[in-house]
């Protein structure tokens, strides 16, 4: 008998399936309930015109009541886009990722929330800690614990004890 | 989160926005109404403790049961045996498949419990092949091994077009030989008995698939009982001496009443009547109760005191010095908690009048008395003022009468006289 996470991972596959993504996120790649990958692309007038970017996402048997592991993909020639949250090793600095994850929310839900960060973008730089947290980061994002301070993110970054 | 696969297409206000299937036992949160799977809302307060939709704060203690209509229109839905796959096409409601995957479902997992040498065997097989495997390795089902084979051999000699079985078979008719079938069956004593197999076994069936879901529903509802019991017992607890059954309320005051009027009467001894029916006159511990409420009976007056109106304060006052118990507060046990609270309401009421007139007393004495008070001082004011003018007009006297003296023997050192003069006439005018 499937486990529940890959029962509510069949749900979100077979919804994708049927209805599609919305525009500017396309499914690349599902072959099993462990690890989806979908490009994103932002509409419309933006920094990132024109430019497609991949995302991972990497589910534990927990999900949805732990969020997923999302991730931009930055190897085979792919980066991650320049944007004062995301970190040039593909690492998200996003609240919806970490402490206010719901398991209400979806694959889709994340993807959509994603791509009006970067459509709200104006000026493409990276965090300021970009260096010392890339030097140091875990291989799996949700072992990062960001701070998030309201509306203007402070990317102190410290690692989660395995 | 549920397991199963639905016939039908689901409403979308049945499912769980956590799994995305039909609700599973739901569950409702009491501080902002929304409704989960008890175990998907259980999970996910465990990783946070929060509302998953609107992020308030929720606490498992927060989490009722749904509305049973919700549960049952849940409960209700059609689902397909999870064997579907391997080729059970059984298809129920929800609350019904458990009991199909127990005792039914020939392609659930089922244990051989059967014992040999005193040890259990424990093999776990399909229900299918329990019985294969129970005459294989156990040597049950022997008598039926032989009508079996019996039939395996029949199956073979009908392959070779000899003989051949009756359509009946199933049903118990042991023809076996060169006829055909349709030559058999119109001398075949089944044939007759057939449609009333057909309905029998439609019935059968029926009454099987009854059964389940009335099995089902004993489960819950000893499930509820035994919950309900639970909570009786505690509200039983918070009571204490002034729980009493329906049966007991009904049946005291009246029987009570005519009990303690026979007894007045005809003089029936108190100790002939049942315990319940005795009339409460012996005093508080005679009340009629529990024995665990004695311990509070000297507390209460009886019931029928109140009642009487013999219970006033001269006789708390008796029971105070002349009884060995303490305090008697006016609690009348024999009512129901509501008509206590009601009684010690007006008795506050009661006792809120008191202190106010004791107050107004106080204060009519305490003016009076300033009256008088201020009265005698004022007469005392003026006797001390005759009294200062008295010894005034005597002081002067005294000094004409010094002065005169000085006059007439000159020859003492004046100056001395005159000083011890004017001392004395001071500290006498300054009375
Ligand atoms: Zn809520
Ligand atoms: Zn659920
Ligand atoms: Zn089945
Ligand atoms: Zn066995
Ligand atoms: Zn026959």
């Amino acid at each position: 008998m499937a486990s529940i996470s890959s029962r509510r991972l069949a749900k979100e596959l077979r919804e994708i399936q049927s209805e599609g993504c919305p525009v500017g996120i396309s499914l690349l790649e599902a072959n099993d309930f462990a690890k989806w990958l979908f490009t994103i692309e932002v509409m419309g007038d933006s920094v990132y015109q024109g430019e497609v970017y991949t995302l991972q996402f990497r589910f534990d048997s927990h999900y949805p009541i732990s969020s997923p592991a999302v991730q931009f993909v930055v190897t085979d020639g792919k980066e991650a886009p320049i944007h004062p949250h995301v970190y040039s090793n593909g690492h998200i600095c996003a609240s919806i990722l970490g402490n206010e994850w719901s398991p209400v929310l979806s694959v889709i839900a994340v993807c959509v929330t994603l791509q009006s960060m970067l459509a709200s973008c104006k000026k493409k730089e990276r965090p300021t800690d970009n260096d010392r947290y890339v030097r140091n980061a875990p291989e799996n994002p949700k072992k990062t614990l960001f701070h998030y301070d309201g509306e203007h993110y402070n990317f102190k970054s410290t690692y989660l004890q395995d | 989160m549920s397991l199963y696969n639905y016939v039908d297409p689901i409403n979308a206000n049945l499912t769980c926005c956590i799994c995305r299937a039909p609700f599973t036992e739901p569950t409702t949160t009491l501080t902002c109404a929304h409704t989960f799977c008890a175990d998907c809302i259980l999970r996910a307060l465990s990783n946070a403790p929060s509302c998953p939709v609107d992020r308030t704060p929720l606490a498992p203690t927060d989490l009722g049961p749904v509305n049973p209509i919700v549960r049952s229109l849940v409960d209700e839905l059609r689902v397909e045996c999870v064997y579907k796959a391997d080729g059970c096409g059984y298809v129920s409601q929800r609350q019904v498949m458990p009991l199909h995957l127990r005792d039914e479902c020939d392609y659930a997992e089922v244990r051989c419990e059967e014992k040999e040498d005193g040890k259990t065997c424990g093999s776990s097989m399909r229900r299918m092949e329990l019985r294969a495997h129970q005459k294989k390795v156990h040597g049950l089902w022997e008598q039926e091994q032989e009508e079996e084979s019996l039939l395996f051999e029949e199956t073979d000699s009908e392959e070779a077009k000899e003989n051949h079985t009756c359509p009946h078979a199933s049903i118990g008719c042991p023809y076996s030989g060169p006829l055909e079938p349709s030559e058999h069956l119109p001398g075949c004593p089944y044939e007759s008995l057939k449609g009333f197999f057909t309905t029998n076994n439609a019935k059968m069936s029926l009454l099987t698939e009854q059964n389940m879901v009335l099995r089902h529903k004993v489960d819950t509802l000893e499930h509820t009982v035994h919950m309900l019991r639970k909570e009786m017992n505690a509200a039983k607890n918070a009571l204490g001496p002034w729980f009493r059954s329906s049966y007991q309320t009904m049946s005291l005051p009246a029987h009570g009443g005519v009990a303690r009027s026979i007894a007045g009467a005809v003089g029936v001894a108190s100790s002939d009547l049942p315990i319940r029916m005795q009339p409460a006159v012996a005093g508080p511990s005679t009340a009629g109760f529990e024995d665990s409420v004695d311990v509070l009976a000297p507390y209460f007056p009886a019931q029928d005191e109140m009642r009487r109106g013999r219970w006033t304060p001269s006789s708390m006052a008796d029971s105070v010095y002349g009884r060995a118990g303490g305090v008697v507060a006016p609690l009348d046990l024999g009512t129901t908690l509501e008509g206590t609270l009601e009684g010690l309401r007006e008795s506050v009421v009661g006792l809120a009048l008191g202190v106010d007139s004791v107050g107004r007393r106080g204060e009519i004495a305490l003016t009076n008395e300033t009256l008088r008070l201020g009265e005698e001082l004022m007469s005392v004011r003026a006797q001390m003022h005759g009294l200062r003018m008295q010894v005034h007009g005597m002081m002067m006297d005294r000094n004409a009468s010094l002065t005169m003296r000085e006059e007439a023997g000159a020859g003492m050192g004046p100056g001395g006289a005159y000083l011890r003069a004017h001392t004395n006439f001071g500290s006498i005018t300054k009375l």
